[in-house]
């Protein structure tokens, strides 16, 4: 297993081609990403159990929340307009944390360190979900670009090398660090993207332009027709607003 | 014991989209039986561990009673209430209302309601299958396919197997990220259906890749047109009510 992980992140050729002839394929790629994503949700889990282990706890991380919220919002462009959602937020809020305080004490049959111990195996075993379902999706796009441009791979060997994308996305166990998230969240995406081009170029035997171009085509169309009906949508409540 | 794990290779070689195990059952005469058993033991583990779930999430969360009765005392504490009920009376009787009604705080999973799925699931299952193995193979066989009914039956069964992906929610809260699991087994299962034809039928890939597709793709039709019917019929009541009114 590490040596796969180890192999994807270096982008290792000779790996990646006894991969696309193992009858294991899937099973190997499938695997990687049950690793990656038990462990990016366990930290993450963690992260999130840490910020709620007591009701005083929870209480607080919601509150700082809220401040950083109403922060932005006094240094934002429309902080006048915004003036009166300050001023019921302001007046409301102690109220709220009281009631928030009195529905996290409400007793339950088990302990609360149940509930959270649930919370935290539930955020660990769904986070591999989260990334099969990404992979999945991209994976099929890809896959019938890729034959469209003459590809000859079977959509085992793209599931299971393309599995190995995931793998930079270990850096994602990392985000609760502040200020990190979003960067290193970058770093893996476009570390995932090539090591995504890699694979598909080595699973239907296909040049790097092409396998570039079989990644983008359909997130490229879809991108254009998304922006197409936005702006034909805009158009239209402009049309009706004139009328009106 | 022996019979099980069989049976869990099966659908483990299906989830994993083994073309080896699809080819084996294709050529097994007991294909059909098998797929079955694959069927329902994917159905019973995931209705159980969806029971088991919702077990652990009961005994941890609070009396639906004493959860409204904390969020009414709560709610009606706020300052922005009295200014709402001063400005509005009306508002006082619809919040009532709401509070008045328990199925609006029934949070609490139902383990009764639970169990009755351990049942259901590997029904629903069954039904999916078969019906799920006819459109594929009426459409396969118009795509040239030469397999049986029994063999894409056989194949199209191991297909199920991806719904073992839904013994995660054993796990308390785990469908609180449903799309997840939910897209997840769907596409997976698309692939797994896409696999069985071409191995059962000996299909080229485009022509596999339609024939698992056209199914869905006539659903998604019907359900559109359905929608359109239906708001088509709403709106021409909508108007001729207006219209009436209006007279």
């Amino acid at each position: 297993m590490i040596e796969l992980f180890n192999g994807a992140l270096t982008l290792n050729q000779r790996l990646l081609l006894g991969l696309r002839e193992s009858p294991d394929v899937v099973r190997r790629g499938l695997t990687l990403v049950l690793f990656v994503g038990l462990l990016v949700g366990a930290v993450n889990g963690a992260s999130t159990l840490l910020n709620t282990a007591t009701t005083e706890r929870t209480v607080a991380t919601v509150r700082e929340f809220v401040e950083a919220q109403k922060r932005q919002i006094a240094l934002g462009p429309n902080a006048d307009q915004l003036q009166p959602l300050l001023r019921f937020v302001n007046e409301n809020e102690e109220a709220f944390y009281a009631l928030l305080q009195d529905l996290l004490e409400l007793p339950t049959p088990l302990p609360r360190q149940f509930g959270q111990a649930f919370q935290w195996l539930a955020t660990t075993v769904s986070t591999p979900l989260s990334y099969l379902s990404g992979l999945l999706l991209t994976v099929i796009f890809t896959h019938i670009a890729a034959r469209q441009l003459g590809g000859q791979g079977h959509i085992q060997q793209m599931l299971g090398l393309g599995a190995l994308s995931v793998a930079p996305h270990a850096l994602d166990a990392l985000t609760f660090i502040p200020g990190l998230g979003p960067v290193l969240g970058l770093i893996a995406w476009g570390w995932g993207l090539v090591i995504l081009v890699v694979a598909t170029s080595v699973a239907h035997r296909l040049e790097s332009t092409r396998a570039i171009l079989a990644v983008l085509l359909y997130p490229v169309l879809l991108g254009l027709l998304g922006f197409l009906l936005f702006c034909g949508l805009l158009f239209l409540a402009v049309a009706v607003g004139a009328q009106g | 014991m022996d019979f099980f794990t069989t049976i869990f290779r099966l659908a483990l070689g299906g989830l994993l989209l083994d073309t080896r195990v699809y080819r084996a059952q294709r050529e097994s005469p007991t294909g059909v039986q098998r797929a079955l058993l694959v069927v329902v033991l994917v159905g019973l583990l995931t209705g159980l561990a969806v029971w088991i779930g919702d077990i652990g999430e009961y005994l941890t969360q609070p009396d639906p009673q004493a959860l409204r009765d904390t969020l009414y005392n709560g709610l009606t504490a706020m300052p922005w209430y009295d200014q709402v009920a001063q400005a509005n009376p009306e508002f006082v009787v619809v919040f009532e209302q709401i509070f008045a009604d328990p199925s609006n705080f029934t949070l609490t999973a139902n383990p009764l309601v639970g169990a009755l799925g351990i049942v259901v699931t590997p029904l629903v299952g069954i039904v999916g299958w078969f019906l799920g193995g006819s459109i594929v193979h009426i459409a396969a066989r118009a795509f040239g396919g030469a397999a049986s009914y029994a063999q894409t039956l056989a194949c199209t069964g191991l297909a199920s197997g991806v719904n073992l992906l839904g013994v995660v929610q054993i796990v308390p809260y785990a469908e609180a990220f449903p799309a997840g699991l939910w897209l997840a087994t769907t596409l997976l299962g698309l692939l797994a259906t896409y696999v069985a034809v071409r191995e059962a039928h000996g299909l080229a890939p485009w022509r596999s890749f339609w024939a698992v597709l056209i199914g869905p793709l006539l659903l998604i039709a019907v359900l559109v047109a359905l929608y359109c019917c239906v708001v088509f019929v709403f709106a021409g009541a909508v108007g001729s009510l207006v219209g009436g009114a209006g007279r």
